[in-house]
């Protein structure tokens, strides 16, 4: 009973664009979703993030427009990974700092992770201008410092009194009876659930 | 603060994933984002932005290795953030 995880990665993306409002910085956020695991093939995830660069430049990229065009003489099939990375690679370099955010990345499939975590190491170390922020559940916490070991910062998502508070705030202020929810009881709500979250 | 821009071109109004500017869109760009991938998450995303309380996870803010991973300071070699959230931590809305 805090914030989500999904949550606190979308306020993570959003102050990271209003830091980067005005500068040549790009966030790029995915969101990885159990009903959607089967679309959330590796090679549609590194695409989705060339697409969100596509859509912050005023002119699409050369390396982009040419690879689509020797796509479309060929038969318009898509890219394959490796090609798709190394486009991103590419067209990451003209940017300052590029944030990339994935939310919930023990959503993907297996193997479509496996293959997206060795994805996402390749862009960091080639890309120098590059910083990720994963959120992800414990049981995957092997596979991710494996992947993207050597000094990661580690957090954990515990809950947050204060949050708490304000949540429960927020619920009571808007009760359907307000005539009922008088301020005794609302403190006696708040303290139960408090004292309750904290284990006492 | 970003704003979300909408753009008049001959394919009709078009806004960007995240709040960023879009200087220029055609149909052919439409035809490369398709290309690229047919994933959408600014719609979750803008869900997620709009659900949130105001406040809520400002803590999170202020924690010293998020600052240090977006600042670029001395957090990593491998600029990377992990956020684990337990079983029952971070599945359901609050709402």
């Amino acid at each position: 009973m805090t914030l989500t995880r999904n949550e606190t990665s979308s306020l993570v993306i959003d102050t990271l664009l209003a830091q980067a409002y005005g500068q040549n910085i790009a966030v790029l956020g995915l969101y990885c979703e159990y009903h959607a695991r089967k679309e959330q093939s590796s090679v549609n995830m590194i695409g989705c993030l060339l697409k969100q660069v596509v859509l912050r430049t005023p002119k699409i990229p050369d390396e982009i427009t040419n690879a689509f065009a020797e796509s479309n003489q060929g038969g318009g099939q898509g890219l394959q990974l490796a090609a798709m990375l190394q486009l991103l690679v590419k067209v990451v370099s003209f940017i300052n700092q590029v944030y990339i955010c994935v939310d919930a990345v023990d959503e993907l499939l297996p193997h479509s992770r496996l293959e997206f975590l060795g994805a996402l190491r390749q862009i960091v170390q080639n890309s120098p201008n590059t910083r990720l922020f994963l959120t992800g559940k414990l049981d995957i916490r092997g596979e991710l410092d494996r992947h993207l070991t050597g000094g990661a910062c580690i957090t954990h998502n515990v809950p947050n009194e204060r949050d708490i508070a304000r949540y429960l705030s927020h619920l009571m202020d808007n009760d359907r009876d307000p005539d009922l929810m008088t301020e005794d009881l609302k403190n006696d709500i708040m303290k139960t659930i408090l004292e309750r979250a904290s284990g006492m | 603060m970003p704003t979300i821009n909408s753009i008049d071109t001959n394919v009709g109004n078009v806004t960007d994933s995240y709040n960023t500017t879009i200087i220029g869109v055609g149909e052919e760009s439409l035809r490369i984002q398709a290309w690229l991938s047919p994933l959408e998450p600014h719609s979750k995303h803008k869900y997620l932005s709009s659900s949130r309380l105001a406040g809520i996870g400002d803590w999170f803010l202020h924690r010293t290795e998020l600052e240090s991973w977006s600042k670029g300071g001395d957090c990593t070699e491998i600029p990377t953030l992990l956020l684990y959230g337990g079983q029952g931590v971070g599945k359901t809305y609050i709402r």
